[in-house]
């Protein structure tokens, strides 16, 4: 008996037969800032022509296997299809073709020469007064959101001045009546795995510049190490310190990303340990630490255009630079045994010279895509829309000539206009630290026990665990229907772990939401989830006690732990 | 040549669905470029019912509109009926994360190559026959021609291995490697891609998206987009929290499960009289609010929590799950995946893709005792998995796909280690699978220009013939290229002179 499985399998293949077959070899002949001329093969057949799709949209008809767009963007990716049609006949699509066009701005192939005068513009982009929801913006994607303190100090300032008190706030905790506590016992984070996470997360609760924490975590995610190797919880401690003095720009105000990259690649233990740098010797190489540093810290696999950044010779190479390293358990040092480094010539990226890891770091850090790879990931870390072509270059352009460091970048990197997109329904997903950490700030819920580790590990995110070297892949990928339960039910928890809200008698439904609301750090939340919120709350028993109350908490788990809470 | 300026056409269907998309801010997901290949094309949301989906032929496109249209209520009911369908065949699909080390679980055996081998791993070499001397040994695979060996920690106590079970291991479901009852293991040493990309991340993104271009769906997920349903997540699950990127699909839905506790997958609230709350149904309307066309992270959060919902509505009326027995205790989560696997394939949902990501396998140093461990919970757990689907009654419709994103370097490196390597060890288990060397071996005379293993089998072969004869449907449709000049063939030839990777 045939099934309806297979009926519409036949039906299918029916359908494909009769098609038309897609054109083959869609190419570009040329690509400027305004234009994207396009030619494929001809498609055989009577009346052919052809239907132009440039991102999902039909933008032509075309007569002749070729077509010119005028309407395009310069520093923009256009994705073609192009499809033959013969009447009422669809054909099969081409494949995709990928664009970018050039900047307006003529970018020489070669960097330039030192002399020369720069042709890339710094940046400079307006420096807007700050709105409510441009405060809670900035709050949110540069710590772990606001307080009505927050709103209040820094609406109607300029955003320069509030990105400027990330950037020169002394790091400071504030005092808590509630401190962690495991089993009833003030937290050893030596002691185990939860407690060594508790006492991070103790700190970005408590912090008073929250921006030290965010960027701490953002180091963390990329010089990703993991505590499953089997890594010292002492070891990764000084790991997240040494961090840290490259997130806290009042103390270190000149901290540059080479000294970062030189400290991880010499004399961190963690990451010595966890990418087999201390196994890396004259004779025996090995190439984990180079190929990561190159692929995941560095370059990329692949520039802009799909070239590749580095061949395995080029690995094989600066491993034998980075050899003569090992990790002293006694004293959780790096320490160098000159018996075990490669003092041979060694030949990577262009250069040839007897190098070592100073060297190594130098050189690879002066490779092209070094400074728009960093800053790539830098801003998708705080905004959330890609970044354009021209405010990369101009914005890599800043941090390779001004010798790496963090603090000017970041600077300017935080106010663009594109940090303030789409104010009204935010388009970033909170990674789950950032969220649970803003939880426990605007509840002021204690950090008890496995309660919060718990619940990160079902969000997919424990600090001191990335799942591999390349960190957590962050973005949609953080939502499933396993990690939105969670999400939810870590508010309930929280909840537990406080004082039970006070019941109010003759509350209406309104003032209840309006109630919980507040309490739950008047967050984002669109129209419509309100007026559904509005409708729980009047349907919902309030009769007793303990329904008003119920009412009241629910209204909290929906607001926070529901699909609004999770854009920030 | 002067332009048509851009123009609106009445006959294609993808012009409207590109206008319903520009008119409509409350659709979820835009349709991606590539999205509208293929059959059948785009369809507007207007015209969405459950009864045109099945007219058309195909749920492709429309799950997430019919989200929108019909509500979280109506999309689990429909996922209900549609399970309650006939049984379908399904995959199970196991990636060892980390770039597993194949020449050390399947060993060369013949003369020839094991004397390479052993002198390319001087620290890391398996003996022949069984483990003496602090040197783990290995067991001569029938069928191969004596070419090929299993190394002990796959091969149960009985048959001479020690992998510590008298009952499981890979020897146990291999049988005489004949493809006759009893031969339900295939082996495909060398199987990846050329060139080889030895980054961790392009590669398992490789093996994932089912082709070496960037794509940001996942084979499987493109399968269900063709031939899966509209409404039900749980045709395709990952075990755990995350979402397998193979399981990226353009619409369909698709769900994780992480728990085999069917109670605690839904929203529960806190509060003294909980009973009176039901946040199931208000997490369902708010899931339900349109988000701005461009706002794919919102849009994807209120999918996410919305089928949820679904998934709880599904999977809590069945109660306790009873779980398989035989499998080894511990393993890091991979017996326990793999139970719970079994137990949802058996509970008919309508499951056609079930994926597992487990281990750490990137041996960079001290390998023996990384890899050793984890080859014996990874062949007690797929016997008594096979086992468990047996006593299920559905080891005619379940097989199990194994992976990993690439092999190691033939050369052991100086810190009794392994580095990236090419061609991999892929494997295929179940009673509908046709046993025995299913791949050709590459032998280690000639390797390439980095030290390693050549590559007869390309993966993306090995999938179209899954998708071909073993799923159901066209692979050229979820495969780009696939059978094209210059691309891999849509079958496998076998390194034991028969034909089919299944039954």
């Amino acid at each position: 008996m045939l099934t309806r499985r297979d009926a519409l399998a036949e039906m299918v293949r029916a359908a494909q037969r009769t098609r038309l077959p897609a054109p083959r070899r869609l190419h570009a002949t040329a690509v400027k800032p305004g234009m994207v001329a396009l030619a494929w093969e001809p498609v055989p057949g009577r009346k052919v022509h052809y239907e132009l799709f440039r991102n999902g949209h039909h933008i032509a008809r075309a007569r002749h296997p070729h077509f010119k767009d005028h309407r395009v963007r310069p520093s923009s990716t256009y994705h073609y299809v192009v499809a033959a049609r013969s009447g009422p006949l669809g054909g099969r699509r081409s494949h995709e073709l990928t664009v970018h066009t050039p900047a307006r701005f003529h970018t020489p192939p070669t960097p330039p020469a030192p002399t020369s005068p720069p042709t890339v513009a710094l940046p400079n982009w307006p420096d807007p007064t700050l709105t409510q929801p441009m405060v809670d913006r900035l709050f949110w994607r540069a710590g772990f959101g606001p307080t009505d303190a927050d709103r209040h100090e820094w609406t109607g300032q300029p955003a320069s001045a509030l990105i400027e008190h990330f950037l020169s706030t002394p790091y400071a905790l504030a005092s808590t009546a509630t401190p962690p506590t495991n089993q009833g016992s003030p937290i050893d984070p030596l002691a185990s795995d939860q407690e060594l996470q508790m006492e991070w997360l103790d700190r970005m609760q408590r912090t008073a510049n929250p921006f030290v924490e965010r960027m701490n975590f953002f180091w963390h995610r990329h010089f990703a190490v993991s505590r499953d190797a089997g890594i010292p919880s002492s070891f990764l401690m000084a790991y997240r310190d040494r961090l840290r003095r490259y997130s806290d720009f009042q103390a270190n105000p000149t901290a540059s990303f080479a000294d970062l990259a030189l400290e991880m690649t010499t004399q961190d233990a963690a990451m010595s340990l966890y990418l087999t740098g201390n196994l890396n010797r004259k004779g025996a190489p090995n190439e984990n630490y180079a190929r990561e540093f190159m692929e995941l810290f560095t370059l990329g696999v692949t520039d802009a255009s799909g070239r590749s950044n580095y061949s395995q010779t080029d690995v094989r190479e600066l491993a034998r630079a980075f050899t003569g390293y090992g990790v002293d358990y006694s004293t959780a040092q790096v320490t160098f045994n000159q018996g075990n480094f490669d003092t041979g010539t060694k030949s990577f990226l262009g250069s040839t010279g007897s190098f070592d890891a100073a060297a190594g770091v130098r050189i690879v850090l002066a490779q092209p895509n070094h400074g728009p790879f960093l800053i790539n990931k830098v801003w998708n870390e705080f905004i959330a829309v890609p970044i354009p072509g021209d405010t990369l270059a101009s914005l890599a352009y800043q941090y390779t000539s001004g010798a790496h460091q963090l603090a000017p970048v970041l600077r300017n990197l935080l106010r663009h206009p594109l940090m303030f997109d789409s104010l009204d329904e935010p388009t970033m997903i909170k990674f789950p630290v950032a969220y649970a950490v803003s939880l426990l700030r605007t509840l002021g819920a204690p950090l008890r026990d496995t309660v919060q580790t718990n619940a990160l590990g079902d969000m997919q995110q424990q600090p001191y665990h990335p799942p591999n070297v390349a960190g957590w892949e962050g973005g949609q990928s953080w939502m499933s229907t396993t990690t939105s339960v969670a999400r939810f039910q870590l508010v309930v928890t929280l909840q537990q772990l406080l004082p039970p809200p006070a019941d109010i008698p003759a509350e209406t439904p309104q003032q209840a939401l309006a109630r919980a609301y507040a309490a739950c750090g008047s967050p984002w939340l669109s129209a419509q989830s309100r007026s559904i919120l509005a409708a729980y709350a009047q349907q919902a028993p309030a009769a007793t006690a303990s329904q008003r109350v119920e009412r009241y908490l629910a209204l909290g788990e929906l607001i926070l732990g529901g699909p609004d809470g999770q854009v920030m | 040549m002067a332009e048509p300026a851009p123009t609106r056409c009445t006959v294609c269907e993808e012009i409207r669905l590109a206008e319903v998309r520009d008119a409509r801010p409350s659709q979820v997901l835009p349709i991606p470029n590539a999205a509208l290949a293929g059959f059948p094309e785009g369809r507007s949301p207007h015209a969405l019912t459950r009864r045109r989906l099945f007219q058309l032929g195909v749920a492709g496109f429309a799950s997430v509109y019919a989200a929108q249209q019909l509500g979280w209520e109506s999309v689990w009911e429909s996922a209900v009926a549609e399970a309650a369908g006939g049984p379908t065949k399904a995959l199970v699909v196991l990636y060892l994360a980390g770039g597993q080390d194949g020449l050390n679980a399947i060993v060369p055996a013949g003369s020839t190559d094991y004397s390479i081998y052993a002198a390319k791993r001087p620290k890391l070499h398996r003996g022949q026959g069984p483990t003496a001397g602090g040197v783990v040994g290995s067991q001569v695979i029938p069928g191969t021609g004596g070419e090929l060996a299993f190394a002990n920690p796959l091969v149960s106590s009985t048959g001479g291995g020690d992998n510590g079970d008298p009952t499981h291991g890979l020897d146990v479901i291999y049988g005489d490697g004949s493809g006759g009852p009893g031969s339900n293991l295939a082996i495909l040493p060398g199987t990846d891609y050329t060139p080889p990309n030895l980054s961790h991340f392009t590669s398992s993104d490789h093996w994932f998206a089912g082709q070496t271009d960037p794509v940001s769906t996942g084979w499987l997920g493109r399968y269900l987009d063709l031939y899966g349903s509209a409404t039900n997540p749980l045709q395709g699950i990952s075990i755990g929290g995350s979402l397998s990127k193979a399981l990226r699909a353009r619409s369909a839905p698709v769900s994780t499960v992480a728990s085999s506790n069917f109670a605690n997958l839904g929203f529960r609230a806190g509060g003294p009289s909980a009973s009176t709350v039901k946040p199931n149904s208000w997490i369902q309307q708010l899931s339900g609010v349109p988000a701005g066309s461009r706002n794919l992270s919102l849009a994807r959060v209120r999918q996410s929590y919305g089928l949820a919902t679904s998934v709880f509505n599904q999977l809590s009326p069945l109660g306790a799950p009873t779980l398989g027995t035989g499998y080894p205790s511990g393993g890091n989560g991979l017996p326990g995946a793999l139970q719970l696997a079994a137990f949802l394939l058996g509970a008919k949902l309508g499951t056609r893709v079930i994926t597992i990501n487990w281990g750490s396998f990137d041996t960079h140093g001290n390998q023996i005792s990384q890899q050793d461990p984890q080859l014996v919970t990874l062949s007690r757990s797929l016997s008594a998995f096979l086992a468990d689907l047996k006593t299920r009654g559905i080891d005619d419709r379940v097989s199990v796909l194994v992976f990993s994103e690439f092999g190691r370097r033939v050369a052991e490196n100086g810190s009794a280690g392994t580095d990236h390597g090419a061609g991999g060890l892929m494997m295929l288990a179940g009673t509908g699978v046709n046993g025995g060397l299913a791949g050709q071996f590459p032998g280690l005379s000639t390797l390439d220009q980095t030290g390693d293993l050549l590559v007869p089998t390309d993966f993306r072969s090995v999938y179209a013939e899954t998708i071909s004869s073993w799923l159901g449907g066209d692979p050229t449709q979820v495969l780009p290229g696939i059978g094209a000049a210059g691309y891999p063939a849509t079958t496998v030839t076998r390194g034991d002179g028969r034909s089919g990777l299944f039954h």
